[in-house]
């Protein structure tokens, strides 16, 4: 897991230090988990050793109790056949004993396994012999020198024999019961069941495997009859070969000794005879009221702080991955917190330098205005200028014509002269304010360009003859205005009117700026497509200063006009869908200036 | 160097008188053997040595055939409780195996080792020879070397009983015997059996049968069945384990049959009406006390018949009591089989010996 910071992130020395103490935090606080990890599971493994020995102790009780109440039960079994008709009689083989002894045998056999269940007569052989399956049955053995039957013969009492090593070599214990006549007291016999005693206290717990806990039972001498331990089989606990084994011992011979001599004062002993530390929970196995075996129960402490280990493992797992998830989740925040302060800060940094682009553009737009409104103003002044020009002009003729009524005709000329260019600055306004105000209106025709423009030039070159005194005062000779076409009609469909504006405007504008010599105007079909119409002139050309801006408002270079016409022209042409546009002539040649533009024809 | 001579001439003495002392000694206890060739005179030995001996009682029977093998743990057991004598026992031992494990026992030291069974004979001969510290018994053996000693008991005297009795009370005149292998002492056991029938009744059919196998009822059982299904009435089984099977046969069918060295009127208490046993305690005690006093002699002691259990005198083979079956016995058999009885320990009947058929 690495932690992407952007390195900016670094950069300043509260983040720094921010990140430092973070770090520390989570040092700090990962140690303190870790040590009150550790205190838990020490206080954990304690409890749980207590726990785990309170339960062992109960259980080797509960276990003795069942051993003892099973043990009674089986004896109880026997006496219950002893009192048997046939018995009584000393009938202690035959037909009818196995009928009787059939069922009980079964009644035994489901509480433990035995090896069988035998009659033996007042001398001690056996003369009946009901076995498990897979045992042999041994009639006829004579059984006098098992230690049970003299102390039977002597007790007349029931007897939980300690241990001996049977006829197969397996170390067993006998559950005998006297067969005595109930009416004389006389000694018949007794009647026996032979027990696996190791098999019999496997019953109850494990007997085998010594790595975990398991279980060891002793007669009243103290004698193995159950061990996972083949060796020691029938040896006495105290004895050389067993104490050599334990090496001796004392706390662990301390604690038998008690459970023998049925001391209850101790539950249990901890204590380790070299080959690792052991819990013992003795219990003695009461019978007829005094115990008769013992049984123990051993666990290699080992195996219980192993299992308690891996319980706590597994906890610990569980609050690591608890811990570490949190972490994660924590570190997934704050990679998170930072990418999204990053973008935040690219946000406000795009949104600033749009900002400040808008502000820029707002500021331009500023300027644009304040352009704008010193051309609007100058636009006025001029306009105004202009206007009063000819107004002026016409008041004086007025007043003139009033003072000298003689020269009448000079005067409304001059009069008619000055009205008809109010007139047309009139409209030039007006359709400037069309223009800008989106509201000029085109009424489109078909008709012949050619047609118009030779009407146009036509009328230009008698207006030019009309106006020759005039021009020559303007310090104008010898500008003539021809007319080029091919015999072709050029069909457009077109306001015929704005049309023909546009092309006086170019012709006067060329006319205007030349002094002398030749003004050409054609219309001829450019790419089948469009009417092409070109006013050259050879007059002083453009000058380059305005040749940007040519086509703006205000554009003029001469004293005549307000610098409307080109303005108000491009946007006719624009309107019709054409194009229109201004070169400079090659002054190597006849200099001057070409203006063009198109209007689409009219597809057939 | 007067010292010197001193301390000679009182070792030189004291070995002469040892040699003399113990020569005396020995020469006793060769008399109190050829004395004693009846077992009884020994019998009498009160146990006055506190020396514990290490004996083993060995066979290829099973414990388990409330015969033979029984009466052969019967009878170690009964040593180690009377005598406190360390014991130990080994059943099922496999018939080519038995020299190996005598030689395994006579190895660990052991005072005594009881071979048992006639097959034991010459493998114990054989072992003896190279352990002569250890004493060996071969019981129902016929063998004896310088530290082997047999009991082959008279069982023959025991049969003629048993033989006499089925003739008497057999309705359809034929009885039958099943050995379980044709050895000497069966065979001897047999010929008693035979000559007791034949001494009541000429005209009685004794048919025989040897399993060649001491240890399979089924075996027994059907072989048992042969016989009856001849005409048999009575059988007298003699195969230890595969006996059982005689009995069941026995059992099933309806008829008499006798037991083999123990009392078995417990397989069988309504069928078995009688058995030759061989008296556990008698048999071991003279023998045990030759090896614990040191006067062993590799004999072959033949104690005889007797009266009943425990009885004065030196037989150790009886017969049991007929238990539930006693009223079943007319009275006059009864009183025949105890006139029996008492001609063959006063030496008027003498049932021959017979190893051969």
């Amino acid at each position: 897991m690495t932690l992407i910071i952007p390195l900016r992130f670094f950069s300043d020395n509260k983040s720094k230090l921010s990140i430092i103490s973070m770090i520390l935090i989570i040092i700090i606080s990962y140690s303190l988990f870790y040590y009150q990890e550790k205190n838990a599971e020490e206080n954990i493994k304690n409890k749980m050793f207590l726990q785990q020995r309170d339960e062992q102790i109960e259980s080797t009780k509960v276990m003795a109790e069942h051993i003892s109440s099973d043990l009674k039960l089986i004896m109880s079994i026997l006496q219950g056949l002893t009192d048997s008709i046939y018995l009584q009689q000393g009938e202690l083989y035959g037909d009818r004993i196995e009928k009787l002894f059939n069922e009980k045998f079964r009644d035994i056999t489901a509480i433990t396994k035995v090896d069988g269940l035998f009659i033996a007569d007042r001398d001690d052989i056996i003369t009946y012999n009901m076995v498990s399956e897979g045992q042999r049955s041994f009639v006829n053995i004579d059984i006098s020198f098992r230690e049970y039957v003299q102390q039977i013969k002597s007790k007349l009492k029931p007897i939980f024999s300690d241990g001996y090593k049977g006829m197969d070599g397996k170390y067993k214990i006998s559950l005998i019961a006297p067969i005595i006549n109930r009416e004389d007291g006389q000694y018949i016999g007794l009647i026996g069941v032979e027990i696996p005693s190791k098999d019999f206290f496997a019953h109850y717990g494990n007997i085998n495997n010594i790595n975990s806990s398991f279980l060891v039972a002793y007669d009243r001498n103290a004698n193995y009859i159950a061990t996972p331990r083949a060796e020691l089989f029938g040896e006495n606990f105290f004895g050389d070969k067993v104490q050599s084994f334990f090496n001796f011992n004392d706390i662990q011979n301390d604690y038998y000794r008690k459970v023998f001599s049925n001391d209850l004062s101790h539950d249990y002993a901890i204590y380790n005879f070299g080959s690792g530390e052991r819990l013992n929970t003795g219990q003695p196995i009461l019978l007829q009221g005094e115990p008769s075996y013992f049984v123990f129960v051993i666990s290699p402490t080992e195996s219980i702080y192993s299992s308690i280990g891996q319980a706590l493992f597994l906890e610990r797992i569980k609050i690591f991955s608890l811990i570490l998830a949190f972490t994660l989740a924590v570190m997934i925040l704050i990679i998170f917190l930072v990418k999204w302060n990053t973008n935040l800060d690219k946000e406000v940094k795009h949104r600033t330098i749009e900002l400040e682009e808008s502000n820029k553009r707002l500021l331009s737009a500023n300027e644009d205005l304040e352009k704008n409104d010193t051309m609007q103003k100058e636009f006025i002044n001029v306009a105004a200028h202009e206007l009063r020009t000819p107004t002026q002009s016409i008041l004086n003729f007025s007043q003139l014509l009033s003072m000298h009524p003689e020269k009448q005709e000079e005067f409304i000329e001059g009069i008619q002269r000055n009205a008809t260019r109010l007139q047309r600055l009139s409209n030039e306004i007006l359709d400037v304010t069309k223009i800008e105000s989106k509201s000029l209106k085109l009424e489109k025709e078909p008709f012949n360009l050619y047609d118009l423009l030779s009407t146009v030039v036509y009328d230009y070159c008698r207006l030019m003859e009309d106006d020759g005194r005039q021009m020559e005062d303007d310090g104008r000779q010898n500008v003539k205005l021809y007319s080029e076409s091919s015999k072709e009609t050029l069909i457009v469909e077109a306001d015929k009117e704005r049309i023909s504006q546009v092309i006086s405007n170019l012709i006067s504008n060329a006319i205007k700026f030349t002094k002398q010599g030749e003004i050409f105007v054609t219309a001829e079909k450019k790419d089948d497509r469009y009417a092409l119409v070109t006013v050259r002139d050879t007059g002083e050309g453009i000058d380059s200063e305005i040749f940007p801006k040519l086509f703006s408002k205000f554009i003029t270079t001469s004293f005549q006009g307000i610098g409307l016409g080109l303005y108000i022209s491009k946007n006719i042409i624009e309107a019709h869908g054409g194009k229109i546009w201004a070169e400079n002539n090659n002054k190597d040649a006849r200099g001057g200036a070409a203006f063009y533009f198109t209007i689409p024809l009219i597809m057939r | 160097m007067l010292a010197i001579v001193l301390i000679s001439g009182i070792l030189i003495i004291s070995i002469g008188f040892f040699t003399v002392f113990h020569f005396v000694y020995g020469i006793t206890d060769v008399d109190n053997i050829t004395k004693s060739l009846s077992i009884s005179s020994l019998n009498v030995t009160t146990n006055i040595s506190d020396s514990k001996l290490k004996i083993a009682l060995l066979t290829d029977g099973l414990f388990s055939d409330a015969g033979w093998a029984a009466f052969g743990y019967n009878s170690v057991q009964l040593l180690n409780l009377k005598y406190g004598h360390e014991i130990d026992s080994k059943e099922n031992v496999d018939i080519p195996n038995i020299e190996m494990t005598l030689r395994d026992y006579a190895s660990k030291n052991y005072d005594l080792i009881i071979s048992h069974g006639f097959e034991w004979g010459d493998p114990t001969i054989k072992v003896a020879k190279d352990y002569p510290n250890t004493k060996f018994i071969v019981f129902t053996g016929l063998v004896n070397s310088s530290n082997v000693a047999s009991i082959f008991p008279m069982q023959q005297e025991g049969t003629y009983l048993l033989g006499a009795l089925a003739a008497m009370m057999s309705k359809t005149k034929v009885i039958g015997f099943i050995g379980g292998e044709k050895y000497p002492n069966i065979i001897n056991i047999y010929e008693g059996y035979k000559r007791g029938a034949a001494d009541v009744d000429p005209n009685i059919t004794v048919l025989d049968i040897y399993l060649d196998d001491w240890d399979d009822p089924i075996k027994g059982k059907k072989s048992a069945n042969d016989l009856i299904n001849k005409g048999a009435d009575f059988l007298l089984q003699v195969a230890d384990t595969s006996g059982h099977g005689v009995i069941e046969a026995a059992k099933t069918r309806g008829i008499y049959v006798f037991g083999a060295v123990s009392d078995q009127n417990k397989l069988a208490p309504n069928n078995v009406l009688s058995s030759f046993i061989l008296d556990v305690e008698k048999s071991l005690d003279s023998i045990i006390n030759m090896v614990q006093y040191q006067n062993f002699s590799g004999q072959i002691f033949k104690p005889g018949l007797e009266m009943n259990k425990g009885a004065a005198g030196d037989g150790i083979v009886y017969i049991s009591p007929f238990h539930n079956l006693d009223k079943t016995v007319p009275e006059n058999v009864k009183t025949r089989i105890q006139q029996l009885k008492e001609d063959i320990i006063d030496g008027k009947i003498v049932v021959p010996e017979i190893l051969k058929q």
